[in-house]
């Protein structure tokens, strides 16, 4: 009877630690069209700088639109993108918030999430309602595209779409379809350049449960995901909030030919000083490898087991 | 010292295993998971190729100017649903990285050259090739218990309904058993 009820235990501890395994993952540069991307036992990216934002802020612009058809107003959609990123930057990184601030501001009339190369620039949140273009994506709820350095990992724009053709959303109490803000609080995550974790009680965990609202709220993991990447006494290698060349309200489409000015490139990014990895993993947190020193736990107990039935 | 089932040591194991092999996700967009029945409904095409080499360029989509990955497939089979009629595919995935530029769009399938996988794809009316749901449509193959098996993709999107899904279906599943899964959903 003892010894099933310690196989019991033994086996759910480990499925236990096994589900609630504490790693953030950071994006990072790895391009796998050109080498592969290995991944650590946790699944973050080892290969390949992490992506970060090199000022202490940066610039959303909500689109002046909103999703008129599903009755959320610009205002409506402004505060819960607040909402979302008060989130990340009211984090307790041991007292000090983590160096990292972002002003959520607009409206904004381009309605297209794009970089220009050169001309000015905008990150933007924003919804689509009468086209969603991507073909094999019609499933998407939602995609952030992320711009950047491909050589130091440096954020240069990242702009989020909602798919408001064929998904409804729900903002505020009660959650009747896809939580707005469970999902934009998400995406700022990506947005600050974080990958998917497997913990799964985590913001960033890669499952979502339609009329849930957890992922509104930072667990521990995603604490320590965003004080390890813009930690309290990091040195921001730029000043500006400004997007890369300067901000505009209207797409490039509309913009004069070479209208990128000096703004947000004020100096050029100092390597970054971190091991090229693209995640850490708590010092107390149960990891893969300690699975395997459980597993090897019960190996010996088999030894142990097998020399009293000798 | 306690006695100790072999129940235990094979169930803890076990667990250690399945923890290992378990579906690792990571970066992600939010994607509503598509059925198997789906999945093949909406793909032209199904299957088991080999990732030969890729480039980047720009693409026009909904007027907006991206960086997409181009992958040249190897087909190396055919699953139930039109044969390509190509022994290579041109496969389509959004992100890349061009001259410095690097863009990422997260969920997409992450085509590894050399990777032997399944992979479902769509047709855009221009004729260029997109992986059916993103990462939803790409299985890496992996060699187990002397068997090909079905693996998730890398960067499998934050998947919303996971419990009907095609992903959760297809992953873990022998090759073989697979094409029986999609022989018989293109038959429903």
């Amino acid at each position: 009877m003892k010894a099933r009820l310690l196989s019991a235990l033994l086996a759910a501890a480990t499925l236990a630690l096994a589900s609630h395994s504490s790693a953030f993952c950071r994006a990072t540069t790895c391009d796998p069209s050109k080498a592969a991307c290995e991944r650590d036992s946790s699944s973050c990216l080892v290969t390949g700088t992490p992506l970060f934002w090199a000022s202490s802020c940066f610039q959303v612009y909500v689109q002046a639109d909103g999703a008129p058809k599903q009755g959320i107003s610009f205002a409506t959609a402004k505060e819960s993108v607040s909402r979302a990123f008060t989130a990340w930057l009211s984090a307790d990184c041991g007292g000090a918030a983590p160096l990292i601030d972002v002003q959520v501001l607009g409206p904004i009339t381009c309605d297209t999430a794009e970089y220009n190369k050169t001309q000015k620039n905008a990150n933007i949140v924003l919804f689509r309602e009468d086209e969603w273009p991507y073909v094999g994506a019609e499933d998407a709820l939602g995609f952030t595209h992320l711009t950047f350095n491909a050589d130091t990992g440096e954020l240069w724009d990242a702009d989020l779409e909602i798919n408001a053709v064929g998904y409804r959303f729900s903002v505020g109490d009660p959650v009747t379809d896809n939580d707005l803000d469970s999902m934009l609080t998400h995406e700022a995550g990506h947005m600050l350049g974080l990958a998917h974790t497997l913990v799964t009680d985590a913001t960033m965990f890669g499952k979502y449960t339609a009329g849930s609202e957890s992922q509104r709220t930072l667990a521990d993991d995603d604490v320590q995901a965003v004080c390890a990447t813009y930690p309290a006494d990091r040195a921001p290698s730029r000043t500006s909030c400004s997007p890369r060349f300067g901000f505009s309200e209207v797409c490039g489409s509309e913009q004069p030919a070479n209208s990128a000015t000096d703004q947000g490139t004020d100096q050029e990014t100092a390597p970054h000083g971190e091991a090229p990895r693209g995640c850490s993993s708590a010092a107390t947190a149960p990891n893969s490898g300690l699975l395997w020193a459980i597993a090897a736990a019960g190996c010996a107990a088999s030894v142990c087991f097998r020399r009293r039935r000798l | 010292m306690f006695p100790i089932s072999r129940r235990a040591v094979l169930a803890s194991l076990g667990a250690a295993a399945g923890a290992e092999f378990w579906p690792r996700v990571a970066s992600a967009t939010w994607v509503r998971g598509m059925s198997l029945q789906e999945l093949v409904s909406r793909s032209r095409h199904a299957v088991i190729g080999t990732p030969l080499d890729a480039r980047c360029l720009y693409v026009t989509i909904g007027g907006r100017r991206l960086l997409v990955t181009e992958t040249r497939l190897r087909v190396d089979g055919v699953l139930a649903l039109e044969p390509p009629g190509e022994d290579e595919l041109a496969v389509r995935t959004l992100g890349g990285q061009l001259d410095g530029v690097g863009e990422l769009v997260h969920g997409q399938a992450e085509l590894l050259r050399g990777q032997l996988c399944v992979a479902f794809f769509e047709r855009a009316p221009n004729g260029a090739c997109w992986v059916t749901g993103m990462a939803q449509g790409h299985y890496p193959l992996e060699n187990a218990d002397a068997a090909l098996k079905l693996r998730a993709s890398p960067q499998l999107p934050v998947i919303r309904d996971w419990e009907q899904s095609a992903v959760k279906r297809l992953v873990g599943t022998r090759l073989s058993e697979a094409e029986s899964l999609v022989a018989a959903a293109k038959s429903r």
